[in-house]
């Protein structure tokens, strides 16, 4: 009997720790999700005029009558750049429509006024609202900047181009670079080697025997813009990293490190693309112990390659910089 | 009083013995082989053939009685491959362990480890119909292949256990903990990411058990340059108290417990819950045993070491992942139907998942989690008769839910779930020689929900039903069959979460389909470890408005081989 006393007690207190349901919900009204789709306040910026150097941002505002799918699409009106937004929700406020400037497809933002639709992922409306916003200065990127080409040639830069047919290296101010005024282009038909031309960007051009890099490997990025022409898709870059793990002033292919990372250029127009140093390979058989060590990068070259049965070949650079800790974010 | 340490070789993870027959050295193991011919009637290119066959080489090493080291080895060959192509080796198992100072059980490297259904375990949410016949062959294949064996979940990291015997106070106690390294840190952003824990069980005699549970998933501060420190606790109590009579024994078990989520930079965010279940049961002599239980999980409890899936349906079937939607001639993604469940192991989840894992309605929906879902409560009650002259067996549940916190409005969705499996041992009956079972299996699930709008009506229901066969023609022959059907119908308000696990959307989830296997083979059994299968299945996929039909016919041979 006291056995099942104990029994009986121990399943009233479990029986009373049962909870009454909550006196609320989980997750969005479902009222505001099936509900009749309407606009209750007009898309506005928080600010007309946006300053991205200093650490300005800005969000945009808007007040809906249901949680729906939309797209938030800024276009540069100079640039072309575009910054795509996406989310869910009734609301757009700061928390999931903010822009810090940076792009979501090459080219980057200017100086320019920048054109803002929002449209709506549903069958229920075909409206668009726009607004604009000025961009008085662009995002700067923190980084190493190898070189964006703004400056033109410099003549610690070294190149060799092959005497092929249509060669067309060099720096270009057409209007089309993704980041400012100016690339560097790359193009030409050479049918007995795969190397159609080559640069490199010497450490000199700092003043100094190697480039002022973190020596961190496993937390730096090289980033560069790269440009596939849709009518030769048949280029490769290799980017080739050279070493002077002595610091004698000079990169020895034989007893010190070079690194290679090569791409296909298999898209169309702008890309940006982005490489863990420690994760580039070695380009010489680790003759320097195939350490990686980035703070004695004494050279990166820019080698312009193509099948040589393949004819015409173009390819293009620009916006080439190191980064810490992640990828660069244009 | 007097208190020494004994050895406990604990149901905790797997036992084993060291070197019994005096060996410094074994080989262990298994090999495979499966060829197919599958053949899909919409896919660009409808046939398909293909196979492997590989070669698990175990060396366990004995350096003295008290360790063990074990590394297995595995070939795969791929059928077409010559010359190595196509043949991978990979390490498949290695571990260390053994008893240190005669106190200590330990294992280094791949542990086999749970603790209890609310803290640490594995529990089968998508397979919940039993197989025997055909199917059951498939589920010996995904179960070795993914190392689920007894509801554990195989970890990287390590485990001690031991145990203390106070014979004036209590009968004994256990002690079982365990570290495991989830992920590691990229040096950046991604800190260091263990799960460890422990349990304290207290038998106090024969009578009362009690123990004490804790685990925790934690990032390592420090590994990376991030402050921002996950962490996931949960603690509970377990308890069994049993009581036996002239011909029955009766009691009552369960666990009551805690849980917390929380991320240090985003501290408003932080989950907290409890969750309690508790079960009474008499079991007869006769072999019928009666369960009467009720639980109440809280709405933010959540514990990843238990809520962890099988099978994640967000990721494309590896096997025919495209197929021709006929009506527009494109190519479209397969998605992971039962069937693909039973046929691939590779979408098998082999480890701790930390977040919640996408459920499929039409599979699991009332304990998409196992009976570590969250927002649930309510009872059921469970039946198991076990036939002592073996020619009948049952075991039934049924459970009767529903949620704690409605989800976009107060109505809260009710749950009714039923399982069944009964074998009946056929050749029992007229006391044949030969093997004859045939065994039904049968789940049930509906989630209703009434509301003042039409838009928060939820009327969903779905049926899994298996049914196997193996009768042994000949000594050591078999010859099998399987009927297996889904069917689901209704429509659902299922959640979308953000990454956050926060819903953010509601998908209206509306079907009315099925699929359906008939499965047939032989089978030649050379040994209890050994045998060779031809099995024919015939596959239709009818849920057309998730993605078009199509039907799916395959051929296949399978030699399993174990030493």
């Amino acid at each position: 009997m006291k056995k099942l006393i104990y029994i009986f007690l121990c399943l009233s207190v479990i029986v009373s720790s049962c909870r009454k349901p909550d006196e609320f919900s989980d997750g969005p009204d479902l009222y505001d999700v099936y509900g009749d789709f309407e606009i209750y306040s007009p898309l506005e910026g928080s600010q007309i005029n946006v300053d991205f150097a200093s650490g300005e941002t800005v969000f945009f505002n808007c007040e809906l009558s249901k949680v729906v799918n939309w797209q938030l699409k800024i276009t540069g009106s100079n640039s072309g750049a575009e910054k795509i937004i996406t989310g869910t929700s009734k609301t757009l406020d700061e928390e999931v429509a903010l822009w810090d400037g940076t792009t979501t497809s090459l080219p980057i933002f200017r100086v320019e006024n920048c054109n803002v639709e929002l449209s709506f992922l549903t069958n229920e409306t075909d409206t668009i609202l726009s607004t604009s916003v000025f961009v008085t200065t662009p995002k700067q990127n923190d980084g190493f900047v190898i070189t964006d080409f703004e400056e033109g040639w410099d003549p610690n830069w070294s190149t060799f181009v092959q005497s092929g047919k249509s060669m067309d290296f060099g720096i270009k101010l057409d209007g089309t670079a993704p980041q400012l005024a100016r690339y560097y282009n790359m193009a030409g038909t050479v049918d007995w080697d795969w190397l159609t031309g080559m640069i490199d960007f010497n450490a000199s051009a700092f003043g100094e025997s190697t480039m002022s890099l973190s020596d961190n490997s496993d937390n730096l990025y090289f980033n560069a813009f790269v440009y596939g022409d849709p009518l030769y898709p048949n280029s490769r870059i290799l980017f080739r990293f050279d070493e002077d793990e002595n610091l004698d002033g000079a990169f020895d292919i034989t007893n010190e490190d070079s690194f290679g990372y090569e791409i296909i250029i298999n898209w169309s127009g702008w890309k940006h693309i982005s490489v863990k140093y420690s994760d580039i390979l070695s380009a010489n058989n680790s003759s320097g112990g195939g350490v990686h060590n980035s703070d004695k990068l004494n050279r990166v070259s820019v080698l312009h390659l193509a099948d040589p049965n393949s004819g015409y070949a173009h390819s293009a650079i620009d916006y080439l910089i190191f980064t810490e800790n992640e990828p660069l974010r244009p | 009083m007097r208190c020494f340490l004994i050895i406990l070789f604990s149901v905790f993870s797997s036992g084993f013995a060291f070197s019994q027959n005096g060996k410094k050295v074994q080989f262990v193991g298994g090999a495979r082989s499966l060829n197919t011919l599958a053949e899909l009637d919409s896919a660009s290119t409808p046939k398909r053939s293909g196979g492997y066959a590989l070669l698990d080489l175990g060396i366990k090493i004995n350096p003295n009685s008290n360790t063990e080291v074990m590394g297995m080895f595995r070939i795969n060959n791929e059928y077409g491959g010559f010359w190595g192509a196509g043949v991978n080796i990979d390490v498949r198992q290695l571990y260390v362990r053994g008893v240190a100072n005669d106190i200590f059980r330990y294992q280094v490297g791949n542990i086999d480890y749970k603790l209890t259904p609310y803290t640490f375990y594995n529990h089968n949410q998508d397979i919940l119909t039993s197989s025997i016949g055909t199917l059951g062959i498939r589920e010996d294949v995904f179960n070795y292949e993914t190392f689920y064996s007894d509801n554990t979940w195989r970890q990287q990291g390590a485990s001690l256990n031991f145990g203390l015997e106070l014979p004036k106070v209590i009968k004994d106690i256990e002690v079982n903990s365990f570290i495991s390294r989830l992920n590691r840190s990229d040096f950046n952003f991604v800190l260091d990411r263990f799960f460890g824990g422990g349990n304290v069980v207290i038998n106090k005699d024969d009578n009362l058990e009690i123990g004490l549970n804790h685990v925790s998933i934690f990032d390592l501060a420090g590994t990376a340059k991030t402050d921002n420190i996950y962490n996931n606790n949960v603690s509970s109590i377990t308890f069994d108290y049993q009581l036996a009579k002239n011909n029955f024994v009766y009691g009552i078990d369960g666990e009551y417990g805690v849980s917390s989520l929380s991320q240090s930079e985003s501290p408003e965010d932080s989950l907290t819950d409890y969750f309690v279940h508790a079960r009474s049961y008499i079991n007869f002599d006769s072999g019928l045993e009666l369960s009467f239980g009720i639980l109440d999980n809280g709405a933010d409890y959540r514990s990843f070491g238990a809520q962890s899936r099988r099978v994640s349906f967000n990721q494309e079937n590896n096997f025919f992942n495209r197929y021709m939607d006929l009506t527009n001639s494109t190519e479209v993604l397969r998605p992971i139907s039962l069937f693909d469940m039973y046929n691939d192991p590779q979408l098998y989840n082999q480890g701790i998942s930390v977040g919640l894992m996408d459920h499929n309605p039409i599979i699991s929906s009332v304990l998409p989690y196992g009976i570590a879902s969250f927002n649930r409560q309510g009872g059921y009650f469970g039946v198991i008769y076990d036939d002592p002259k073996e020619f009948f067996d049952l075991n039934g549940r049924v459970y009767l839910l529903s949620e704690s916190r409605g989800q976009g409005t107060l109505a809260l969705k009710s749950f009714l779930m039923s399982e069944l499996v009964a074998t009946l041992h056929a050749n029992k009956l007229w006391k044949g020689k030969k093997e004859f079972n045939i065994q039904l299996s049968h789940n049930h699930q509906q989630t209703t929900r009434n509301g003042e709008f039409d838009f928060e009506s939820v009327d969903f229901t779905t049926n899994q039903l298996n049914i196997g066969m193996e009768y042994e023609v000949f000594e050591d022959v078999y010859l099998m069959g399987n009927y297996l059907k889904l069917s689901a119908s209704g429509n659902d308000q299922m959640p979308i979460r953000n990454s956050e696990d926060e819903i953010i959307n509601y998908e209206n989830f509306l079907v009315d389909g099925h699929e359906s296997l008939i499965s047939s083979g032989i089978k030649m059994s050379f040994s209890k470890k050994s045998y060779l299968a031809i099995v024919h299945d015939r596959y239709q996929y009818r849920f057309s408005q998730i993605t078009h039909e199509y039907d799916f016919n395959q051929s296949s041979v399978v030699y399993v081989l174990k030493f």
